[in-house]
């Protein structure tokens, strides 16, 4: 039985479904991510869980015991809001301390786990000031630490990071999975930013519209995406219509040339079948035993670190992104251009 | 010759003083100021001085001790204190749990929507009209008085008794009770249309936030939202407190100036009525302003707490 | 032991509070209704409406009052609209000072005000109360005043939801002067916040009295209560005709507003 086992959850709302049959076992310690768009209704999940929406049908299970109708102030989640949700008329002790308070525990005791807190966050010089007279980053470890205070079975956060600046949100990211591992608290986070949910979890839901599209690891979601939702959603992809040749060999043509993929389809499900790769599994030049076509440069971007090219090959559009390098000799555009990608790079959609 | 052509002459600074600058954007606004300055600040002003002032021009205490003495002064102060106190608490309490019930008690949409018009159309409906409504709703043949008149049981006996004839049971309405509910009847939806603003600003999030903490519903009101709401309801009472303070109209319609009021005071004064010393008038008017504006001036304070905590 | 969870929270003290706060508005209203129409003994009749609207006295108040309303909303828009563009453009400074002074007809309630105007501008040599042409000013002058917060507060609004510095450059680079920005482009954009202020200060106008008392003009609230001393079902009448107006300007102000403008509705 895993610590936190969600069974067959559905939401549904007067006109709408938000969730549909949501299922996932999570052990204890682990950090898992819902991605998705807006609406697929990673947040509405969430809330379930932390009981301010009520499944229309389904459990909710931690640590063995049936939370599905308890009260949300009684199931000891600690949840972190998008919008911080400190009290303003409290400083950041008060805040802290409010859980504490809540449950009676003796003066001291909060006292001595607020400092503890304050000192996880290394806010330690703050604990006076208000909320209005911290910056947003600050804010949101303030409302991390008020959620850790009460020692939750699962810590709950609700795309805490999104108001804040590029910067400082990859330092906090990193800075909450360093605080999550440490206190091996089960978390689940909410983001619609593919890079921190790849960056930062152990496992990813990719939802869409409701339903869970897959579950797996950060490279199990991008190497080997099982739906074309989530090859599409997390990273970049290509896709080229094909002339089929052999299904179950997984060989196709493209303008005339074979090409070599590596997981065959075993059926076609009505639609014409189209090859899908990444662009950085896309190399310029020749090589043997690999896939080589061939495509018309038609425009070509300078990103910086990468050169993102764009190709026509057999009328589709093609990205192809390549490293930088100082000898790089870029591409004209109207070029012709050969390039090479290896069977396992590629697949069929 | 070659010199003075390649010679590049600087341009001129122009050296625009900051001074003459600013005094230039006032001129727009000059209008505005003047005609405040003739038909509001000298007025006051005049009303002002005068109330130092003896009946010669000469400079006196003489009417503000009056003011502090006078019985009949002290009464008006008195009874107009007492209705205006009276209705801000009772006005403001009422109000805070219609405005509760129309943002965040779940009333059905449609009461909402309809108490928040009427609000409006009701702290607008003030004076005159209001004092024919109450008249014809609460006076010796209103519809109230009436209808309750009519309720009548059967005694043991057969006879029969109808024993909510209010006037019999001693209430007017042309006293200082009936006076104080008809300003109830523009008080509670002036609290309404003030504190359900701030009702509105009690972000869902942070009731939430309570509960995930463990707290339960009074324990989020007692130390959460109340302590956020009290400058916005301590403001509005005090906004319903001037409002009462300073109101005219309903009292004259109402009881024909029986009532003594400090408004109803000045407007006798006014007439040449009462008081033999006119300046004292002045001194009456000169209170009253010197209350108004402790009570505008706590209100603004209160504002910007309020928007301090509610914004963030 | 498992408490059950409530879907939706308090629920029906809401209701409680909903329902008392619509009997307490409705039922003197219904009770003013209801007694106006029993002008006609035993019989439920608009006799009293009939009185009051075909009255030459009422006409005559409530056409004084009208002009008056009209000319107030008039001299208002022409004083405060200005001041409020000049003042967004040039002079954010002035603004603190703008805004305490348009609350100042709160600190100053209108019979301390009326005494103020009538000592100040009946003494010689101006005399104002003297004529009724005079007067005349002095309590269009008086309604400004009084209806200032609302106007204001309308105008301020309205203007604070148009970028105004960045439109009156744009149309300054495309040529025009001054006056043309006004008229043409801000003016325009502003119908709406200066629709729901000329309505609040007409509502007022309307319902005013003590300027009119005292200033012994033929305003329609003096008129009212003259009335209401002798007669007993006119004046329960001429209180639904009011209310009846008074719904009308706010109403129209919704339909032509954006909503919030009833909140900023402040009474007397």
């Amino acid at each position: 039985m895993a610590y936190l086992e969600l069974s067959h959850i559905n939401k549904e709302f007067a006109k709408s479904v938000a969730v549909k049959d949501f299922n996932l076992s999570a052990e204890q310690g682990e950090f898992i991510s819902f991605l998705g768009p807006s609406g697929c209704g990673k947040t509405t999940t969430l809330r379930m869980i932390a009981g301010f929406e009520l499944p229309t049908s389904g459990k909710i299970q931690i640590d063995g015991k049936d939370l599905t109708l308890v009260p949300p102030n009684k199931r000891n989640v600690g949840m972190v809001f998008q919008s911080y949700a400190l009290f303003p008329n409290m400083t950041v002790a008060g805040n802290i301390a409010y859980g504490l308070q809540m449950a009676g525990r003796p003066k001291p005791e909060i006292k001595q786990r607020v400092n503890e807190m304050l000192s996880l966050i290394h806010m330690e010089a703050f604990s006076k000031r208000y909320p209005s007279q911290i910056s947003g980053g600050q804010q949101q470890r303030v409302a991390l630490a008020r959620a850790l205070a009460i020692r939750p079975r699962v810590l709950l956060l609700d795309e805490p990071l999104s108001a804040l600046d590029a910067k400082i949100r990859v330092e906090l990211r990193q800075e909450i999975r360093r605080i999550q591992q440490q206190l091996g608290i089960t978390t689940i986070y909410v983001t619609h930013d593919q890079e921190e949910a790849l960056s930062i979890s152990d496992r990813i839901v990719v939802l869409s519209e409701g339903k869970v599209e897959q579950i797996g690891s950060s490279s199990e979601i991008y190497n080997f995406p099982k739906t074309e939702f989530v090859a599409n959603f997390v990273g970049q992809l290509n896709l080229l219509p094909v002339d089929v040749v052999n299904l179950t060999e997984g060989l196709v043509k493209v303008g005339g040339k074979i090409v070599k993929t590596s997981q065959p389809l075993d059926h076609q499900n009505g639609h014409a079948i189209r090859l899908a790769v990444r662009p950085e599994e896309l190399n310029p030049g020749h090589r043997e035993g690999e896939n080589n076509l061939l495509g018309r440069v038609s425009t070509v971007t300078y990103l910086g670190p990468v050169v993102r090219v764009r190709l026509d090959v057999e009328g589709a559009l093609l990205t192809i992104d390549m490293f930088n390098e100082r000898r790089l000799q870029v591409p004209v555009v109207g070029d012709s251009f050969e390039f090479s990608f290896h069977p396992e790079a590629c697949w069929l959609l | 010759m070659a010199e003075t052509l390649l010679e590049i002459k600087s341009p001129k600074v122009v050296d625009r003083s900051h001074s003459f600058d600013s005094l230039r954007n006032w001129v727009g606004v000059l209008p505005f100021f003047l005609f405040i300055l003739i038909f509001l600040i000298l007025p006051s002003a005049d009303l002002f001085v005068g109330a130092f002032q003896d009946k010669n021009g000469y400079f006196t205490f003489a009417n503000v001790i009056i003011l502090l003495t006078d019985p009949s002064v002290i009464q008006a102060y008195e009874i107009s204190l007492k209705i205006s106190v009276i209705t801000s608490i009772a006005g403001g309490l009422f109000g805070f749990f219609v405005a509760y019930a129309i943002t965040m008690g779940h009333a059905p949409r449609w009461m909402r929507n309809i108490l928040m018009s009427f609000s409006g159309l009701a702290a607008n409906f003030g004076g005159v009209p209001l004092a024919f409504a109450f008249i014809a709703t609460l006076g010796h043949t209103g519809f109230i008085s009436v209808f309750l008149k009519q309720i009548c049981f059967s005694n043991p006996s057969g006879a029969q008794t109808c024993p909510f004839d209010i006037y019999q049971a001693g209430f007017n309405l042309y006293s200082l009770t009936g006076l104080t509910l008809a300003y109830l009847y523009f008080q509670f939806p002036l609290m309404v249309l003030t504190i359900a603003p701030a009702l509105e600003g009690l972000k869902r999030e942070w009731r939430e936030a309570s509960e995930n903490l463990g707290g339960a519903s009074w324990q989020y009101w007692w130390h959460v939202a109340l302590p956020i709401l009290w400058p916005s309801i301590l403001g509005s009472s005090i906004l319903l407190f001037a409002s009462a303070f300073g109101a005219y109209a309903t009292a004259e319609a109402l009881t024909g100036g029986f009532i003594n009021l400090v408004t109803i005071l000045i407007g006798d004064e006014i007439r040449g009525d009462v008081l033999s010393n006119p300046n004292e008038g002045y001194a009456l008017a000169l209170g009253m302003i010197v209350v108004m504006a402790v009570c505008v001036t706590v209100y603004t304070i209160l504002q910007r707490q309020t928007g301090r905590w509610l914004k963030s | 032991m498992v408490k059950v969870m409530k879907t939706k929270n308090n629920n029906g003290w809401g209701v409680f509070w909903a329902i008392l706060g619509m009997l307490y508005f409705f039922v003197p209203l219904y009770g003013t209704f209801d007694f106006s129409l029993r002008a006609k003994k035993g019989v439920l009749s608009f006799l009293a409406y009939q009185d009051v609207l075909s009255s030459p006295q009422f006409l005559e108040h409530f056409r004084y009052s009208g002009i008056m309303g009209i000319i107030t909303v008039v001299v208002s828009v022409l004083i405060f609209l200005p001041t409020v563009y000049w003042m967004y453009l040039r002079l954010p400074q002035a603004r603190p000072v703008v805004e305490i002074i348009s609350i100042l007809p709160f600190i100053i309630p209108a019979i301390v005000y009326v005494f103020g105007l009538i000592s100040t501008f009946g003494r010689p040599p101006l005399f104002l109360t003297l004529t009724p042409f005079r007067t005349d000013i002095l309590i269009t002058v008086g309604y400004v005043i009084l209806s200032m917060p609302y106007m204001y507060r309308a105008i301020d609004v309205g203007m604070r939801s148009m970028d105004v510095r960045t439109l009156t450059e744009a149309a300054q680079s495309l040529g025009s002067n001054g006056f043309q920005v006004l008229f043409n482009v801000i003016l325009p954009n502003m119908r709406i916040a200066v629709l729901s202020g000329a309505l609040i200060c007409f509502a007022t106008v309307i319902g005013e009295l003590v300027l009119g008392e005292f200033l012994v003009r033929p305003a329609l609230g003096p008129y009212m209560v003259d009335v209401g001393r002798d007669q007993a079902y006119q004046p329960a009448a001429m209180a639904i005709i009011a209310w009846g107006l008074t719904w009308v300007c706010l109403g129209l102000i919704q339909i032509f507003g954006r909503g919030g403008t009833s909140q900023e509705l402040v009474g007397r």
